[in-house]
């Protein structure tokens, strides 16, 4: 049996997964090489009009034949896939790889255009085609997932799929590497995710990089670098064992890095890098203590050591089963992976991070916060929730962290005024939705939350880039206003995210957001059971005690979904309805500058632009087109599909689907738990629609109606304490800066004092003492050695020269001593 | 007239080869032209064969000469046979010693002894 590609795509999917991942890194490895190839090749101006040729001129004889290499190529290459599969050889996949590697390193190397120009032209283009294919195998994946699961099977037929993508990468003795696939709910649902959004963003990106000055001249290193983001998403979400996982995450770590300092011009950009990576590196210290107590737990067992999620989980799972007390291990290595999870996701205690990563470009910014890099972690407690469930105390961690963050995060974005960074701490406090989602059990609500909330974050992320690329560079709402006029499409699809994200019956967000919370509320009532399968028998195991005292998390989150709907709607009437106030924009010297005092926070988005933003150029002149403008086709055709998916996705968790609950049926660990329509689950989900209405009407109210400003500046003046507390996000960073840094500091000044005066003092001690004792011995070796050398010479010397006149040289001289000797031999022979 | 052969004494040799010995020995010493230093060693050598030849005339060994058909008593001639290999010596000590003689001539452009002292400390 024969199959084109584009059958096999659409019926096969998951034997062409592992292109997914395959197709960024590529796109990324080629990009690199060729702009590294290339380096030294200035950029020329492009011409406007190409200078004609000479066809009287014959073309060099080898560049006319390339195209017929390639084609060969390529031919050749098919003829050999193809054939191999008709002969049904085994077809190795990894071998291949290394083979298009190096082809594309030699098409690098050798491609006729030998200029950077070429790159930066195609290069943004071949990362979008790259994700974009991918998009398409993982729509199809998850399609055939999705037909195979409810209409068949009661679950996925991973086993038989998985096994198709381990590959033995190395080994020794008893200790091997299997890497592959792991293609089950999680993994399908997530990578469609992230290879949907992330080539919306990119798409998003052509547009928004190109007009910028500075990301015009970098695209290609951008799009490289967005390319590599994505290939350590999907390697996270695709893993089946910890070592590629924790590779996508490191990889992660540093395209983060790398993109939030995009504008290596901006030393704020350099600085919000510098956090992102330490902060989020504080985490993954964590995380690998974590992954070394579950490795400790293997030498407990006979089993030969294996990096396996699903080898890790059943031992782990199995000795809880045999009724072995791990003790203190699971809660231990549980809490230690939840650190690196709470660095990834900015989570309460490490959170600073994120809102100072608003630093990078906007797209950065959507590819961070929707897909990629906070939604890794987790991603990461989800996966190794079988770990969390084995302990009350790391779920219970988890749920309060959660709900910490998710109203903490959502009172701080009530304050804030630069777009960006209300969006980075609704993030935030989203991300301790889903935090709660999976600390509380409900884990196929949280990770149904991750879902939704990466489509519309992404969605409201370029949004707002829209928006400020639409303004010129300004990011803070107060001089925004009546763009919804002037943006109309902009306006709707933000329209629509914003509805997703507040929770407003039916867009995705209201659907997940209130499992999460009937969740919570479902722990105070009936805590968590775990269940367990033993020999075709389920038990149960009550993990948490129910308690009321839980309530509290249920109502932070309650709490926060009407902050939540509240911030998200001021945004709108701020930056999308009422008069348009650009006309304020005229400086942070201007008397207009708003009735609200000038912070530092204020300027800083103005600060960091090495050039006035908003509609002046460089000296002063207004713009013809200072009017904010629609973005163009390119830019919001990436809006409308993902406020689709805004729209509709929630629809796959619906809770009265029953059976046919998508999100229940795959998202799940052990047996799916399918939520049940009770009178109390209904009024839950009244009441969440309530709140989230109340929400929207007040933040609608506050801004847009007299009486709502005026209640607003009473109220800001009655709690001013508590405004500025919240204004200063709680101190968080200031205490860090306090009690953490500055100790730090200080801990290092001691440790330079300690260095340049007792280290070194130590050090040059012994210096001047080996100095001295050489000097002794010099001195000794002088005199004394040299001393007696010399005198034994002087003493052969002096008695040479006593006795060296006996040898005159006179022959006659000698003759007289025999003779005179002869006569004393003589006088003794007759004196005797 | 017929005189009874009466053998010198012994003691008359002894005392001319001394007086030669010491006259060889005072040229060596005294002398300095390096012929007359030959010609003083040449002096001593035929003291010495003197010495030799009397003392072996006088107190040589008899011994019996053991021939096909006879035995014939003879007298030593060691010290005659010494004497000339003396004399055999001296003259080839004589043709060293010339040459010598002129190679530091051709050197020195002497053969004064007190100019010829450069084999020293």
């Amino acid at each position: 049996m024969e199959l084109g590609l584009i059958e096999k795509i659409f019926k096969y999917p998951e034997t062409l997964a592992h292109w997914i991942v395959l197709l960024p890194f590529l796109s990324f490895a080629f990009i690199t090489l060729k702009l590294v190839i290339n380096r030294n090749v200035p950029l020329k101006p492009r011409l406007k009009e190409k200078p004609q040729k000479d066809p009287n001129l014959p073309p060099p004889a080898w560049k006319s034949y390339i195209w017929l290499i390639a084609v060969l190529a390529v031919a050749l290459a098919f003829l050999g896939i193809r054939g191999g599969m008709r002969e049904g050889i085994d077809i190795n996949i990894a071998g291949w790889v290394q083979w298009i590697v190096g082809i594309a390193v030699l098409v690098a190397v050798f491609w006729p255009n030998n200029s950077r120009q070429w790159i930066q032209k195609y290069g943004p283009y071949i990362s979008v085609a790259a994700i974009g294919i991918g998009a398409v195998i993982a729509t199809s994946l998850w399609l055939k997932t999705v037909s195979i699961g409810v209409y068949s099977n009661p679950g996925l037929p991973d086993s038989a799929w998985q096994q198709a993508f381990s590959y033995h990468w190395f080994g020794f003795s008893d200790f091997n590497i299997d890497i592959g696939l792991k293609l089950d709910g999680f993994g399908v649902f997530g990578v469609w995710m992230v290879t949907v959004v992330a080539m919306c963003i990119q798409w998003f990106s052509l547009g928004y990089m190109w007009d910028d000055e500075y990301g015009r001249k970098h695209i290609a290193r951008y799009f490289a670098e967005h390319s590599l983001f994505a290939t350590g998403m999907l390697g996270v979400v695709l893993s089946d064992n910890i070592l590629t996982f924790l590779i996508g995450w490191e990889v992660m770590g540093l395209c983060s890095y790398l993109l939030i300092g995009f504008f290596t011009h901006k030393p704020s950009a350099n600085a919000a890098q510098l956090k992102a990576f330490i902060t989020t590196r504080i985490g993954d210290v964590g995380f690998m203590l974590g992954i070394f107590l579950l490795g400790l737990m293997y030498t407990y067992t006979g089993f030969p050591i294996s990096l396996n999620l699903d080898d890790i989980q059943f031992v782990a799972t199995h000795f809880d089963w045999w009724g072995v007390n791990l003790g203190w291990l699971p809660t231990a290595a549980a809490l230690l992976i939840l650190m690196g999870a709470i660095g990834k996701s900015a989570q309460f205690p490490l959170h600073v991070w994120l809102p100072d990563a608003m630093e990078g470009p906007t797209p950065v910014s959507a590819l961070i916060h929707a897909a990629t890099m906070v939604a890794a972690g987790v991603f990461l407690v989800a996966r190794f929730f079988w770990l969390f469930e084995l302990s009350p105390t790391a779920m219970l961690t988890v749920a309060w962290i959660g709900a910490i963050t998710a109203f903490g995060a959502a009172t701080i974005g009530v304050v804030q005024y630069d777009i960006k960074r209300i969006l980075a701490y609704s993030t935030i406090s989203q991300l301790g939705y889903m935090m709660i989602g999976l600390g509380v059990g409900a884990l196929s609500a949280g990770f149904f939350h991750l879902l939704t909330h990466a489509y519309f974050k992404g969605l409201l992320f370029l949004g707002s880039g829209a928006v400020i690329y639409g303004c010129r560079h300004i990011q803070d709402i107060r001089y925004m206003g009546g763009l919804s006029k002037k943006m109309p499409i902009t306006y709707l699809t933000f329209l629509a995210g914003t509805l997703a994200l507040a929770g407003i019956f039916p867009f995705a967000g209201y659907w997940s957001k209130d499992e999460i919370l009937a969740g919570a509320f479902n722990l105070a009532k009936n805590g968590y059971q775990r269940y367990i399968e033993l020999g075709g028998d389920l038990y149960r195991v009550q993990v948490i005690e129910p308690n009321m005292g839980y309530l509290v998390i249920w109502f932070l989150g309650v709490a926060g979904a009407f902050l939540t709907a509240f911030y998200m709607f001021r945004l709108i009437s701020y930056v999308f309805l009422g008069p348009n106030q650009n006309y304020k924009f005229r400086g942070p010297q201007s008397p207009d500058w708003g009735h609200h005092p000038a912070t530092e926070a204020d300027t800083t988005a103005y600060k960091a632009w090495p050039t006035p933003p908003g509609p002046f150029d460089h000296d002063g002149h207004e713009h013809a087109d200072a009017e904010p403008k629609e973005v163009p086709k390119s830019m919001w055709i990436p809006l409308v599909i993902l406020a689709l998916f805004s729209l509709l996705y929630g629809l796959m968790g619906m809770p009265f689907m029953g059976e046919r609950n998508l999100i229940a049926n795959f998202i799940h660990h052990g047996h799916p738990h399918f939520p049940v329509m009770d009178g109390l689950t209904i009024g839950l989900m009244i009441f969440g629609f309530a709140v989230a209405l109340f929400g929207v009407s007040v933040g609608l109210m506050i801004n847009n109606t007299e009486w709502g400003a005026a209640y607003k500046d009473r109220l800001k003046e009655k709690y001013s304490g508590l405004y500025r507390v919240v204004y200063n996000k709680y101190y968080v960073d200031e205490f860090y800066e306090e009690y953490i840094i500055q100790p730090f500091f200080f801990l290092t000044q001691v440790a330079r004092t300690f260095d340049n005066y007792v280290v070194d003092g130590i050090v040059n001690a012994a210096g001047w003492l080996t100095w001295q004792f050489a000097r002794f011995q010099g001195w000794w070796d002088n005199t004394v050695v040299d001393g007696i050398v010399n005198g034994v010479a002087w003493i052969v010397g002096f008695f040479s020269d006593m006795v060296k006149p006996v040898q005159s040289g006179y022959v006659q001289n000698y003759m007289i001593v025999v003779i005179i000797f002869v006569l004393f031999y003589l006088l003794t022979l007759f004196v005797r | 007239m017929t005189y009874p052969e009466v053998p010198v004494p012994i003691h008359f040799y002894v005392m001319l080869a001394t007086l030669l010995f010491c006259v060889g020995i005072y040229g060596c010493l005294a002398r300095r032209n390096a012929i007359a230093i030959l010609m003083s060693l040449e002096l001593m050598f035929n003291a010495c064969n003197i010495i030799l030849v009397a003392f072996c005339q006088r107190h040589g060994v008899t011994f019996t000469l053991q021939s096909f058909s006879r035995a014939q008593d003879i007298e030593s001639p060691v010290g005659q046979i010494y004497a000339i290999f003396v004399i055999t010596i001296a003259a080839a000590e004589a043709g060293v010693g010339l040459a010598l003689a002129i190679a530091a001539y051709r050197h020195f452009k002497s053969i004064n002894m007190d100019n010829i002292n450069i084999l020293k400390w």
